[in-house]
């Protein structure tokens, strides 16, 4: 009973975290919905017992990608009324949820479809060592070929980003 | 030990080539950093030809990569084809990258890792991988598409690219949890197993997994209903890169769509071919209209891409309906769209190095007089692109519509017909500009370089895949390739 009312819990930041980010006109406020909701997924890793994930959820997520956005919005510092003006935004935002609805049905029913009995958890289970076991066990191809995915993608965004006076015509 | 490298030495050939560029990239010249890339990917190339129908199906390092990495004439025929692609738009574009001042040493480099990632994608065997091996290439391709990031139309196509790109990715990973969640393994093999062996079993979740998974692939491919992005980025990207992403590019879709439809869900393709007949339907309808409407050629060729798309979509459609035909002829209409298509960029690109501006159709009056050489290339891979007999176009599309009649799709095929003859239009309208409208410039000394005589090599492959047969050795002709392509299929459906 007590992990069903934490997951609502949970399930509610993170609905509320979710909406916040895409309903707010600062970004400042969405880039803290979108802090919350990331928060609200790392307590969901953390109820399923995956220590691991929640750790790397936090550390990534939280710490990694939205501090460096918050970084990015308060350093460039827009005013209130240099923000782009959406006088129908609610009613767009109300199109797409019309437009995303059977997909939204879809997604349901495929997880109703989910099978009910699960393999039971192992000794160990979502510690770091048995994470680090399965990835470099039985994921080493994939965990390698991703550290060229990041360099590549490094490489294009230093390449996107690097400013070249020389080149400026 | 050292068989089991020498397996994956094409593959880390690629990949540390492109290491190899990334340290030359600040001290040598452009020039030489060209001729090193294509050392590596002929390197690899040269590998794989060697191998091509010798080697039996196995895994890599199965003890320690499990099932992940498989090798067949299938992926092999597709390394070829990828490799050749980067070879091609490397060695036709030299002079345009010379003539643009935003070009680097990184732009080598970015290639290779997309042809890397592009050949773990036809090597992958399992969902994970294979994903993670789209996400490489793509990447490297939405840097390739701004990488002249002081043109607004360049930016924006990127941004337009990467924003949907990246959202469409999330559906391959959601389709993954999807299948894991019924199967318990991303395997392709686990879940053919899973899904092939009849059972009371409910295949929903599979299924729409499945479906996710298709509509990333379809997006990358550029079928009617993802297909708002294909012609600004097309125009947004620099000649060669346009050239890479239609030429080669969009042949690593199939790659993983036939291994997935062909192995995976086999005994679904059913239900697939209820969903492909409608976004068939719709691509070719939908495609021909983007390609009349457009006034550049770039954006007409982007256009007719999709229409190509939609050519193979029917065949690929076909698959499910118990035609056996229909495999190797998507291979074969591959090889014959990479070679047109490829060729006809090229050209454009060739075209471009001199002049800055947009090319409409307007541009080309009187182009006969002043390059006779490449516009007589230009009209064949036109010819070929609109399928004109005696071109490899034709028999692509004869191998496509043979496929279709034989599944018994005979108003798909129809459909196909007639937008064939939709495209005979826009494609001839560029020869006729051409050939039949007097010159406005005097005819200028051209230099025959290099990158000429490539393109005259590949418009004579063109003619020779449409007529030729085993009569000179080495070079397939046109009953070499599909034989080929069949053998590449074969490899593939012996895995179970």
């Amino acid at each position: 009973m007590l992990e069903n009312s934490i997951f609502v819990l949970l399930a509610l930041f993170l609905l509320l975290g979710s909406a916040g980010m895409v309903g707010f006109k600062q970004t400042l406020f969405s880039a803290i919905s979108f802090m919350m909701a990331m928060l609200a997924l790392a307590g969901m890793f953390a109820l399923l017992d995956n220590s691991f994930l929640f750790l790397a959820q936090i550390m990534v997520s939280v710490g990694a990608v939205v501090v460096l956005s918050l970084l990015v919005i308060v350093s460039v510092n827009v005013k209130e009324e240099n923000l782009p003006k959406e006088p129908a935004k609610f009613r767009w935002m109300l199109f797409a949820v019309v437009l995303v609805a059977p997909l939204a049905i879809v997604i349901y029913k495929a997880l109703t479809y989910m099978p009910h009995t699960w393999a039971k958890t192992g000794e160990g289970y979502g510690s770091l060592k048995m994470m680090g076991m399965t990835l470099f066990k039985d994921w080493v191809l994939p965990f390698e070929i991703v550290s060229v995915l990041l360099l590549a993608a490094m490489v294009g965004a230093i390449v996107i980003a690097r400013k070249e006076p020389s080149n400026d015509a | 030990m050292f068989e089991q490298l020498f397996l994956i030495l094409p593959m880390a050939i690629v990949v540390m080539g492109a290491f190899v560029l990334l340290l030359l990239s600040k001290t040598f010249s452009l020039d030489k950093l060209n001729l090193v890339a294509v050392f590596f990917l002929s390197l690899s190339f040269i590998i794989e030809i060697l191998r091509f129908g010798t080697t039996t199906v196995c895994y890599s390092f199965p003890e320690i990569f499990g099932k992940m990495y498989i090798i067949d004439d299938f992926s092999i025929l597709f390394d070829l084809m990828f490799t050749a692609g980067a070879i091609l738009t490397l060695l036709i574009n030299t002079a345009y990258f010379k003539s643009r001042n935003y070009y680097n040493g990184e732009y080598f480099a970015l290639i290779l890792f997309s042809v890397f990632g592009m050949m773990i994608l036809a090597h992958s065997n399992e969902l994970v991988t294979a994903f993670i091996a789209l996400e490489i290439a793509s990447l490297s391709v939405f840097a390739l598409v701004g990488y002249h990031k002081y043109n607004k139309v360049s930016s924006e196509a990127m941004m337009k690219y990467m924003i949907l790109g990246s959202m469409t990715g999330a559906f391959f990973i959601l389709g993954t949890a999807f299948i894991y969640g019924a199967v318990g393994s991303t395997n392709l093999e686990d879940i053919a197993a899973y899904v092939n062996v009849p059972a009371e079993k409910d295949l929903v979740l599979v299924l729409i997994g499945g479906i996710f998974i298709m509509v990333t692939i379809l997006f990358k491919m550029g079928a009617v209903p993802f297909h708002s992005w294909v012609v600004d980025v097309y125009q947004g990207a620099p000649f060669p890169v346009t050239m890479f992403m239609a030429s080669t590019f969009k042949i690593a879709l199939f790659a993983i769509a036939l291994r997935l439809s062909l192995i995976d869900f086999a005994s679904l393709n059913i239900v697939w071919s209820e969903i492909l007949q409608v976004i068939t339907v719709l691509t070719l309808i939908g495609g021909s209209f983007l390609a009349i409407t457009q006034k550049s050629i770039k954006r007409m060729l982007a256009g007719s891409s999709v229409v190509h798309s939609g050519y193979m979509l029917i065949a690929y459609s076909s698959i499910g309906l118990g035609s056996d035909m229909a495999a190797p002829a998507i291979m074969f209409y591959l090889i014959s769209y990479f070679l047109s298509a490829a060729g006809a960029f090229g050209i454009l690109s060739f075209i471009a190095t001199g002049s800055k501006k947009m090319m409409t159709y307007e541009d080309f009056k009187g182009f006969s007089e002043r390059r006779p050489y490449l516009s007589a290339m230009m009209a064949i891979f036109m010819l070929s692109l609109s399928g004109f007999p005696s071109t490899i176009g034709f028999l692509g599309k004869f191998y496509i519509f043979t496929s279709a009649i034989e599944s018994g799709q005979i108003l798909l095929a129809g459909l196909g017909i007639v937008t064939a003859f939709i495209s005979v239009y826009y494609y001839f309208k560029l020869i006729a500009m051409m050939y039949f409208y007097p010159s406005t410039d005097q005819q200028k000394k051209f230099p025959f370089d290099f990158s000429g005589l490539l393109i005259g090599v590949m418009a004579m492959m063109v003619i020779w895949g449409g007529v030729g047969t085993s009569l000179i050795p080495f070079i397939p002709g046109a009953n070499g390739l599909i034989d080929i392509a069949k053998q590449a299929i074969d490899s593939l459906q012996n895995v179970l």
